[in-house]
């Protein structure tokens, strides 16, 4: 998409130079064919077919109910802070600190005490609005072990700043022990 | 008051009632608890309306146009013509994409 | 009578009075110039906030201004440069240039302007007041509940944002009305719609997206200052409420308004770039097309700022389509610009600087505008600092660059003088180098995960030196900008006198003297071929020398020429009212409404109300005749009848304009009413079943509207229809009671938003019902005063359509009433 947006700038502009510094290399060109030309013929087959891309992308990203399992974390915020709780784990602890398996697909269903909250680890994926009266899911998976910074996206008042996390992502086998379950 | 201006705005104007109608049936669909079969089809059922009514609309200006070539009828006539390519390339989806989720 | 005699003659009838005369000033050559001043104070103050913004982040940990004032900053910054700058500055422009372009000697509704330019001036004043006083607006310039609401912005500064902002949009919708009913009734002879200026196109299909766009915004405005003040929940869920349909209302407005604010500029463009390529704009239908059919897909794409609330993918698809499909109508457009710079002659001027400047800036912005309707590089880029980038792009390359064309290009308009080059052009490239360096680096920052809003971020995450160069890009633009003002400044003490049509255009509004007179053009030319493509030399003279039509001083009238809609034949004289202190006064009480209602005394707001309505009962009195006069002498040998006498005139025609705001804010509220019974939590418990007997209003109503329709008749006919106009007003009031009562049974409207809709819904009729009643009384009164007869019948019109509309809203009223009572659609 970067490299598309690149190449289409350049045209447009490498165009607009050509037509003010030498119009007679463009004088061949028919009036209408500019607009039939850049306006239609040059959109819409990149527009379709990008769209095409992000909605099968965006298909597959669904916290769907079929397919793989994944497991349930539960996110609440509150300003301004974040808590999660891990409902499938047998005697699991709230935790500050959102603790993810590695390796595997979570759930994550993100709701809120008061404000509009917004649920974002940078390098995990997309984020998913916490909403006043409903609940959210969005599913993520960190690859590999490690801390992940995570931080609330959306607006939420004078401690907006402040509101942020860390997801620490354990082998699976560590997992349950670290957020305090049986094992 | 825009009495001659309708051309300009007709096809437009059903392409806004269909995606504020499908729009609203998604929405009642999962409310409701559709069966995702009757969901689509509902869904489907008014993309396909739409495209017939669009579809007749731009025959009917088309003859309009034939019969007395006016400015106005013309950039109304492509108008509808793109009216007929929105309402393809936004409709699509329902054919396909996850209704509830 | 020789030029200059004529121009004494029309100059003493259309002058403003000196002193403080000129605060009763309607001509729009003055309140257009206002506007954009007053648009160019605002933007100097939004720029001051983003610096101060800018200097916050310059730097990691800063601890220049805390999170409570820079809150406020960054609100007021957004809300200051899109409701004070933009907006106001397109409308000053279209205000100023419009009846000059179209060959008119004013606007429709000259005290409107001056009402609309009252209002903004107050409602801005409001906001900047509060601001300095330490109250500014502090929950972000798109104001989600339910931070906004009561509960957690408990202080007055969301009142002040809500309250100052509707104040100022009575400014936008009242300036949309006038510009719509000019367009297509006040043109020169024989400009037929398909030969009008481009830019008429273009001003045309904003203002019909400005009727249909700004009152989803009105309406949530006047929901949440009804939660806030009298606890009715409409975005509260623990009563039935959905903070999300804020989200609807706002961008159901706020998106269509990047293209309300896109389309003047472009029609800008549109009208320089012939002009520097020496050859008429390439793909005129082809424009016309592409811009009606991007204002309707406007309004398909809100959603896109709604992607991350857990919305269904599919619902999301819609509209991620329809947003990447708004790319095309675009592409047209700037492939047409290409297209006519390439096959003219293209001269450089510093305009053309600019129009370059555009081409780089909004190119950019478009194309990070495709990858943010797509779904999945949305939800990563949503809300962070990417986002503002994209925002920027747009909106200054898309209004702040093509608006500084238009500054150089139409400056001499306005002085008479040529541009002092010496400045012009190092402050463009101050501006374009300033701007990517603060804007182009926001992407990355952005990418690299720094979302909005933030009031300081820590330094070890690799944004530091980033924020810093954008910090050091903004202060270089703001040095392009005082440069430009500077610029301005000298050209109006040491530029050459610049003679008629410097630029060699070939548009109306250079066919007069610079600056322009209050009458614009001694003479309405007729015109004959498509109005971008004229020769403007040649008219210019004939006109000065008189020769056209109306060009003669009668009567002391203002005079000038409406048309009919679609082939611009003249069919009547347009008598346009002298300067009024009235659009001043009807605003100061409006603004003891507003401030009734901020402070919270609400005994000033019936008073308010009462001397508002009283006000535009006088606005009518200086208008109309007490006799017929059949048809006037408009020079060329031919006659038209006057305004007052004619069916199809503009003030009907404005009142079905304001009728589809209207309709539009009703639509609104009823779509409020679906969402919250389809979605909104905690609709479960029952509730109270509605009380049918207010359902009598249905027939009251009914009554009205045949009362209004006989009186109509009767008076065609010759017969007084004062008696029937009576009987309607009585009628009329009975009904607004009946409903007030049935607004009065309803238990606990506070309790939950299935009663406050009930609420607010009555309400909206009764509002209409006595907005019927008065205009009844009014015509009556008008009646009474001799100013109504078989042929000057349009008070009795106006009254006639609005007592329908009053009638005809109780239908879904009542459906949805009976939905609300069945406890919603689940």
């Amino acid at each position: 998409m970067f490299w598309g947006a690149c190449v289409l700038f350049l045209l447009v502009l490498g165009l607009l130079s050509v037509s003010l510094l030498r119009p007679a290399m463009l004088a061949a060109v028919k009036p209408m064919h500019w607009i039939i030309g850049g306006g239609l013929m040059m959109p819409i087959p990149i527009l379709v077919g990008l769209l095409i891309a992000a909605l099968v992308l965006g298909e597959q990203l669904l916290p769907r109910a079929g397919g793989a399992k994944a497991m349930r974390v539960e996110a609440h915020a509150s300003q301004w802070q974040w808590r999660f709780t891990y409902p499938e784990i047998a005697g699991s602890a709230e935790s500050d600190v959102l603790h993810l398996p590695a390796g595997e697909p979570v759930d994550i269903v993100v709701t809120t005490a008061d404000v509009i909250h917004s649920f974002w680890i940078p390098r995990l994926g997309g984020k998913i609005d916490a909403i006043p009266g409903r609940e959210n899911t969005i599913r993520l998976q960190a690859d590999k072990p490690g801390a992940y910074h995570g931080i609330c996206a959306e607006y939420c008042g004078p401690g907006h700043e402040t509101m942020s996390f860390v997801a620490q992502a354990h082998d699976g086998a560590d997992f349950p022990a670290a957020v305090g379950g049986r094992p | 008051m825009i009495g001659k201006l309708w051309p300009l705005l007709i096809g437009f104007c059903i392409w806004a009632a269909a995606f504020v109608g499908l729009y609203g049936l998604q929405a009642l669909g999962c409310v409701w608890g559709w069966p995702e079969a009757l969901h689509r089809g509902v869904l489907v059922g008014v993309c396909v309306f739409t495209l017939a009514v669009l579809l007749v609309l731009l025959r009917w200006q088309f003859r309009a146009y034939t019969a007395n070539p006016v400015a106005i009828d013309r950039a109304g006539l492509w108008l509808t013509v793109a009216a007929i390519l929105a309402s393809v390339v936004i409709f699509v989806p329902s054919l396909f994409l996850s209704l509830c989720v | 009578m020789s030029p200059i005699g004529l121009h004494k003659a029309l100059n003493k009838i259309w002058a403003t009075p000196p002193g403080w005369g000129r605060l009763s000033a309607v001509n729009h050559n003055i309140l257009g110039k206002r506007f954009m001043v007053l648009a160019l104070v605002f933007f100097t103050i939004g720029g001051v906030l983003a610096m101060l913004i800018r200097a916050q982040l310059a730097t990691p940990n800063s601890a220049f201004i805390g999170p409570e004032l820079y809150n406020q900053i960054f609100t007021m910054h957004g809300t200051v440069m899109m409701f004070l700058f933009a907006i106001p500055m397109f409308e000053g422009l279209a205000i100023y240039m419009l009846p000059k372009l179209l060959g008119a000697r004013d606007l429709a509704f000259p005290r409107l302007t001056a009402y609309g330019f009252w209002c903004y001036l107050f409602g801005g004043t409001i906001l900047i007041i509060a601001m300095l006083a330490g109250y500014a607006p502090n929950a972000g310039w798109f104001m989600y509940t339910p931070l906004s609401s009561g509960t957690y912005s408990p202080g007055i500064n969301a009142d002040v944002w809500l309250l100052g902002i509707t104040f100022v949009e009575i400014s936008a919708v009242t300036a949309a009305v006038e510009l719509v009913v000019t367009i297509l009734k006040m043109r020169a002879p024989g400009m037929s719609l398909t030969r009008m200026p481009i830019f008429g196109w273009y001003m045309l299909v904003t203002a019909g997206m400005m009727l249909i766009g700004f009152p989803p915004l009105i309406l949530g405005s006047i929901l949440l200052e009804l939660e806030r003040a009298f606890d009715l929940p409409f975005f509260d869920p623990t009563r039935g409420g959905d903070p999300l349909l804020w989200q609807h209302l706002f961008w159901l407005f706020g998106h269509p308004e990047v293209y309300i604010i896109f389309l003047p500029a472009a029609g800008v463009l549109s009208t320089m770039i012939p002009t520097f390529a020496r050859r008429p704009l390439l793909g005129y239908n082809a424009i016309i097309v592409a811009i009606v059919a991007m204002a309707f897909l406007s309004f398909g794409l809100w959603v896109h700022h709604m992607f991350t609330v857990g919305i269904p993918h599919l619902a999301l698809a819609f509209f991620s389509a329809a947003s990447a499909l708004v790319a095309i109508p675009t592409a047209v457009q700037i492939f047409a610009w290409i297209g006519t710079l390439a096959s003219g002659r293209p001269k450089f001027d510093i305009p053309m600087l600019y129009v370059v400047g555009f081409f780089i800036v909004f190119v950019c912005g478009g194309l990070t505008g495709v990858m943010l309707a797509m779904v999945p590089f949305n939800s990563q880029a949503h809300d962070s600092y990417f986002v503002v980038a994209h925002l920027h792009y747009v909106l200054v390359g898309g209004f702040v660059f093509p608006m500084l064309a238009a500054l150089y290009y139409w400056l001499p308009h306005f002085t008479g003088r040529r541009s002092v080059y010496g400045l012009s052009i190092p402050a463009f490239w101050l501006i374009l180098i300033g701007f990517n360096l603060t804007f182009f680096l926001m992407h990355l920052t952005g990418l690299m995960g720094m979302p909005r809003r933030i009031s300081t971020y820590p330094s070890n995450w690799g944004w530091d030196w980033l924020n810093l160069l954008s910090s050091v890009g903004g202060f270089l633009m703001t040095m392009g900008f005082a440069l430009v003002l500077i610029d301005i400044i000298m050209q109006f003490r040491f530029g050459r006198r610049a003679g008629r049509n410097p630029w060699k255009a070939r548009t109306l509004e250079w066919a007069m003297p610079t600056p322009a007179p209050p009458y614009n053009f001694v003479a309405i030319p007729e015109i004959n071929a498509r109005a971008d493509d004229l020769d403007i030399d040649a008219l210019g003279g004939e006109l000065a020398g008189g020769r056209g039509y109306l060009a003669f001083p009668r009567a002391d009238r203002q005079e000038t020429l409406g048309v009919d809609m679609m082939t611009g034949e003249p069919d009547q004289v347009i008598i346009l009212p002298q300067p009024s202190f009235l659009p001043l006064w009807t605003a100061l009480a409006t603004a003891a409404f507003f401030l009734g209602l901020l402070f919270k005394v609400y005994w000033i707001v019936p008073v308010a109300t009462v001397a508002v309505v009283i006000l535009f009962f006088l606005w009518t009195r200086p208008l109309g005749a007490r006799r017929n006069m059949g048809a006037i002498e408009i020079g060329q040998g031919r006659a038209v009848p006057a305004d007052g006498e004619v069916k199809d005139n503009v003030t009907y025609w404005a009142s079905l304009s304001g009728i589809a705001v209207d309709a539009t804010l009703y639509a609104s509220l009823l779509f409020g009413a679906l969402y919250l019974a389809v979605i909104a939590p905690g609709w479960a418990e029952p509730l109270p079943a509605t009380n049918w007997l207010p359902a009598i209003a249905l027939a009251t109503a009914i009554a009205s509207l045949a009362l209004a329709r006989r009186a109509e008749i009767s008076n065609a006919k010759g017969v007084s229809p004062a008696p029937m106009l009576l009987l309607a007003t009585c009628v009329g009031i009975a009904t607004t009671l009946i409903l007030v009562m049935g607004m009065a049974i309803i238990p606990h409207p506070t309790s939950h938003a299935n009663l406050a809709l009930r609420f607010v819904l009555l309400a909206y009729c009764a509002v209409h019902s006595a907005v019927a009643a008065l205009l009844a009384l009014h015509a009556w009164l008008r009646c009474r005063g001799g100013f109504v007869s078989s042929v000057r019948a349009t008070d009795l019109r106006v009254t006639r359509v609005w007592t329908d509309y009053a009638a005809i809203v109780q239908v879904p009223l009542w459906a949805v009433l009976l939905m609300l009572s069945g406890g919603g659609l689940r």
